[in-house]
């Protein structure tokens, strides 16, 4: 795909992102907490995508070690929203199943067939104070039923739901 | 007042202890919490790599309390922001509202934007309001420190008409001190909890939890307190992980929701706030506090 066309898909994935508007003064790396740990910069990122050299962003792991945070967005004296600027690149390397964490397949699999992430588990329920015999258990193991808790909340048709989730998912564009 | 009761998929599938004592001290203090069959994800999960299956779902479930003639109040920071996000585009932009709405026909649902979602912080302060907490403590929590974490996405954007102040936030501080307890500022107190990073890389999201805690223990607060399930998944739950994987092995820090404290001021006891589900070590603080 040339720039260009790169260029207009990013622009028409909805968010505010606004890369033509940074001056580059890296308020945005300099309160991003993830730059402590990698060579992630949301402002190097952006200059990236003024650039028009997105290709390399969209294969890259980099865009994914954001912590979405929204710091960045927050406080950007233009209006950058470079977290904006991310997401929208996410998307693009997701539509074109370039470099994308594979746990997301994982996550849409589990929302399409029960409407959630997850289904409730079983946690532990300690005793306070903890029983003075060492050797017993401090804790048991309790669900929603055994919490008094109402059954946890899913979509009633859930095969509509999923065919309706699945044309969202194909559609991203204005 | 009724509410669109939304716990969110993190509270409804393992962070009960938020639910429990949110559905054991709303309705003392007038807060009616409505369940709602058919509620879905929020969609926030989803956002990075599809903004538009975000969108869906977010209205999905705006629509379903708006069939109810509802608000929702959501116990979650980033389900409440998924609501508000994505109420604020759809606002904006008729032509991706009417798409949105031709995928919700399928299940016979039409979103109109009548129905918005609150966030806790709002329900405890602009509708439930501080004269009337304080005025439900029955047994101040007199004697301890408390530190606040309101998490990210209870700030930020803050062109979103969001709970609080995005760089000074007071409302949990407000609350603190109206239930007895102290807090008091610390410099890491709007840091990121980093469980955005959980599913790129989970160590980094457990050495940002780490100095998180790391701060508050060093600031020598007693407990912790949250509002969102997300980061208290971090926080609370994953205190042994963050212990193995930096290498604090003196970390030890109680992590207890606002709905928690709120009802231990209210009088209320250990289980019926759900305070023996926390992971993290709570009952150094219920022993301060004289509840066990």
């Amino acid at each position: 795909m040339s720039t260009d066309d790169l260029n207009s898909s990013l622009r028409r994935i909805p968010g505010d992102h606004h890369p033509e508007y940074c001056h580059q003064c890296g308020k945005c790396s300099s309160g991003c907490p993830v730059a402590n740990f990698f060579d992630f910069r949301p402002r190097r990122i952006v200059a990236m995508v003024q650039l028009g050299i997105i290709e390399e962003l969209l294969e890259s792991e980099d865009i994914w070690k954001c912590a979405q945070c929204l710091a960045c967005k927050e406080r950007c004296p233009r209006d950058v929203a470079p977290y904006d600027v991310i997401q929208a690149l996410q998307n693009l390397a997701f539509k074109r199943n370039l470099v994308f964490p594979k746990d997301y397949s994982v996550l849409i699999n589990s929302i399409l067939k029960q409407g959630v992430i997850q289904k409730p588990t079983r946690v532990r329920i300690r005793k306070h104070p903890p029983p003075r015999d060492k050797t017993k258990r401090a804790f048991k193991f309790g669900d929603r039923t055994s919490l008094r808790l109402p059954k946890a909340k899913k979509p009633a048709e859930i095969a509509k739901f999923a065919i309706a989730l699945k044309k969202s998912l194909k559609g991203d564009e204005k | 007042m009724k509410f669109a009761f939304y716990p969110g998929c993190t509270v409804q599938s393992e962070q009960y202890a938020y639910e429990i004592s949110a559905r054991r001290i709303f309705p003392r203090l007038g807060i009616q919490l409505i369940d709602v069959e058919g509620f879905s994800c929020c969609g926030y999960p989803l956002k990075n790599v599809s903004v538009s299956a975000w969108f869906y779902l977010a209205a999905r479930n705006l629509a379903l309390a708006e069939k109810l003639g509802l608000d929702i109040f959501s116990l979650c920071n980033g389900c409440n922001l998924s609501f508000c996000e994505v109420r604020h585009y759809l606002e904006r932009d008729p032509t991706l509202k009417e798409r949105i709405n031709s995928l919700l026909s399928i299940e016979g649902l039409t979103y109109t934007g009548n129905a918005k979602s609150l966030h806790i912080l709002q329900i405890l302060r602009e509708i439930i309001g501080i004269e009337k907490i304080r005025a439900a403590v029955k047994t101040p929590l007199t004697g301890i420190k408390l530190a606040t974490h309101y998490g990210c996405h209870a700030l930020r954007p803050s062109k979103l008409e969001m709970p609080d102040d995005p760089e000074d936030p007071q409302s949990l501080e407000e609350l603190i001190e109206a239930l007895g307890a102290v807090t008091e500022d610390y410099p890491e107190r709007l840091d990121c909890c980093g469980q955005g990073l959980a599913m790129t890389t989970g160590k980094t999201a457990l050495a940002i939890s780490g100095l998180k805690l790391r701060a508050v223990q060093d600031h020598k607060f007693d407990g912790l307190v949250t509002i969102c399930p997300f980061c208290t998944k971090m926080l609370d739950a994953k205190q042994n992980a963050i212990k193995a994987s930096t290498g604090q092995k003196d970390l030890s820090m109680p992590v207890i929701y606002i709905t928690q404290v709120l009802g231990l001021a209210m009088g209320m006891k250990v289980e019926e706030l759900g305070l023996n589900l926390n992971l993290s070590p709570v009952g150094e603080t219920l022993k301060k506090l004289g509840k066990i």
